[in-house]
């Protein structure tokens, strides 16, 4: 099972060189802010999604059966904090606006760059970082107008 | 099915330690991509030859073989435009010819 310390990468691509590739590269570059796994099958995907602690989604936009598309809507079902960035092999498709319009965070065309890839999970790290602080800074006052309250029906 | 005989073609990432071991995996699999795509050409099986083209276009350049991911463009492309019989045996040959000469 995974830490749940760090934000955990998910990367779906239905090409097993690719996965290879991509782990191999972040692996290295940011292992050390990060889980990852990776699979080969989107069902698999699915599954895993559902699990709820996948924060960074790395997924093939073109894929039989199960799209990137259905992996981007459904991450961001379960978690809408989700940073999501879609590998696709055209900038011309209809599918990448659809994605881009429900909330996916970036795209690479593929042959991917390997340098951008790094650049953009770094900022997908950032982002998933503030948004946290933002929760925890609104968590963080709606306790205290709570507690302000409770003291003022007790003491009124 | 392939013809020509055509120099090897070295990866470009070859020599980078963070990369061999990636690269080596990656050319040893080849021959089974080849032997796939052998087939689908054979039995004009175009839907399946067009995805493997989309695939080896995705993946070759990251590996180091531009030229790769180039000719698997040409023949994604050839695939999608619907171009006649003869063009795409043509660029599906060439891509087997240059997978096959692929080295790590």
């Amino acid at each position: 099972m995974t830490s749940t310390s760090f934000p955990h990468l998910l990367i779906v691509d239905d090409d097993i060189s690719i996965l290879q590739l991509i782990e191999k590269v972040l692996k290295k570059s940011l292992g050390t802010e990060l889980t990852m796994e990776s699979v080969i099958a989107p069902s698999d995907a699915i599954a895993r999604i559902d699990q709820g602690d996948v924060e960074l989604l790395i997924t093939d936009l073109d894929m039989p059966g199960i799209s990137g598309l259905d992996l981007l809507q459904r991450a961001k079902k379960q978690k809408p904090c989700t940073q999501v960035i879609l590998l696709t092999g055209s900038t011309n498709s209809d599918s990448l606006l659809n994605a881009l319009e429900l909330g996916a965070n970036d795209y690479l065309v593929k042959p991917v760059d390997l340098q951008m890839l790094e650049q953009l999970v770094s900022e997908a790290l950032q982002r998933l970082s503030r948004w946290k602080q933002a929760l925890r800074e609104t968590w963080a006052k709606k306790r205290m107008a709570e507690r302000i309250l409770l003291q003022s029906v007790q003491n009124p | 099915m392939t013809n020509r005989d055509i120099a090897p073609i070295y990866s470009t990432l070859a020599t980078d330690p963070d990369f061999a071991e990636l690269v080596t995996e990656y050319v040893s699999e080849i021959p089974d991509r080849v032997h796939s795509c052998v087939e689908f050409v054979k039995t004009q099986n175009w839907p399946e030859l067009k995805r493997f083209a989309h695939q080896i276009k995705g993946s070759a350049a990251s590996y180091g073989f531009e030229q790769i991911t180039a000719i698997a463009g040409l023949l994604e492309a050839a695939l999608a435009k619907e171009t006649d019989l003869d063009q795409r045996l043509k660029i599906a040959e060439d891509l087997i010819d240059n997978l096959s000469a692929i080295r790590s």
